[in-house]
């Protein structure tokens, strides 16, 4: 989490951006839950759906953040991260793994294997670019590049009930 | 190394799986209103569906044909598919809590994503080695990625634009991914050649 100082200004970042909830306060440390997106609440059938598969998950995306806005339980807050960051977090969970992968089925068929040494190998592969892709993580969230930041208050659900029903 | 070549290029531009096989309609369209969003659904998709293609040459070649069970495969292969991305969520959140966070919303819709089923049975079809499997549904989900992207990209354009009110949102985007998919048409004629 960068000082308030550091903030960019909400106006010139161009950022993804989502809600999260304040849910526990630990110190000066804030735990959110993105909130859910989807209009599931506004639907008959949210109950039957299995797009509600995501509420179930909100509980493992929870994360904490240094509360230097002074953040209440119960609180909405608009977070974003860069959009660039996207797809460096993407490249670095996939793009990575995915490369060694193929790479160590592509020797192995090159050197003359069977199918069997050459699925072994390729998993060989991807077991190594997942090492490589979790040392690149660590390095990237030491920089702090992977962590949401604070953007604004969002409004109450029933400040902004009018804009859902409309 | 050229079929290789031969079957990356088929795979991923003559034969996309979007715009020539029309598979994995819903996320083409329901995640490219931003080309970042567009990135990471397309990374997401490639890695399950190449891993899952893996597993699925594996069950298919070691115990469905060997024991005469090719009446399972559909079912056997969703369940592939399931345990893949279950895997793949497993393995990003234990990589790095952050990337999950970001991540992490997109991989249950990969699961009902038609593309992945459709390349695993296109493989098994085409009785293709477990290199050339892997590879061709590797390709094929970097096809679908770049169709994302691409419409990704225009959509974005679209949003700046004086789009008549009735056509306005997914009306046009249904509009510019029929003109991308004529577009794409264009690559037949190196499968002709």
């Amino acid at each position: 989490m960068q000082p308030e100082d550091d903030m960019p200004d909400p106006s010139n970042y161009k950022a993804v951006e989502g809600l999260a909830k304040v849910v526990a306060i630990e110190g000066a440390v804030a735990w959110l839950e993105p909130e859910q997106t989807t209009s599931c609440g506004a639907c008959a059938s949210s109950s039957v759906c299995g797009a509600d598969v995501f509420g179930s998950r909100l509980h493992a995306r929870r994360f904490a953040m240094d509360n230097v806005h002074e953040l209440k339980v119960g609180d909405r807050i608009v977070i974003g991260v860069q959009e660039s960051t996207l797809v460096t977090a993407s490249m670095t969970a996939y793009a990575i793994p995915l490369a060694a992968m193929l790479g160590g089925g592509i020797v192995a068929h090159l050197l003359g294997f069977g199918d069997g040494v050459t699925l072994l190998a390729t998993l060989a592969g991807l077991a190594v670019g997942l090492g490589l892709s979790r040392l690149r993580a660590k390095s990237l969230n030491a920089k702090g590049e992977l962590t949401p930041i604070y953007l604004r208050h969002a409004p109450s659900p029933a400040q902004s009930e009018s804009c859902q029903l409309n | 190394m050229q079929e290789i070549l031969m079957v990356i290029v088929g795979a991923a531009l003559v034969n996309n799986v979007v715009l020539a096989r029309f598979l994995g309609l819903c996320s083409f369209m329901g995640v490219t209103t931003k080309i970042d969003t567009a990135v990471g659904m397309g990374m997401a998709t490639t890695f399950v569906i190449t891993v899952s293609s893996m597993g699925n040459w594996a069950l298919e070649n070691y115990l469905l044909l060997p024991y005469e069970l090719e009446y399972l495969r559909t079912f056997t292969f969703i369940l592939v598919i399931a345990a893949a991305v279950q895997f793949t969520e497993m393995v990003v959140r234990k990589v790095s809590p952050p990337l999950f966070q970001m991540l992490g919303i997109y991989l249950p819709l990969i699961t009902t994503n038609c593309a992945v089923l459709g390349i695993a049975l296109l493989i098994v079809e085409g009785h293709q080695g477990f290199l050339i499997g892997t590879i061709f549904a590797f390709a094929s989900s970097v096809g679908f990625s770049l169709a994302l992207a691409l419409l990704a990209g225009l959509r974005e354009r679209l949003a700046l634009c004086d789009v008549p009110r009735l056509f306005a949102g997914p009306p046009v985007g249904f509009v510019t991914a029929s003109l991308l998919a004529l577009a794409f048409m264009g690559f037949s004629g190196m499968a002709a050649n």
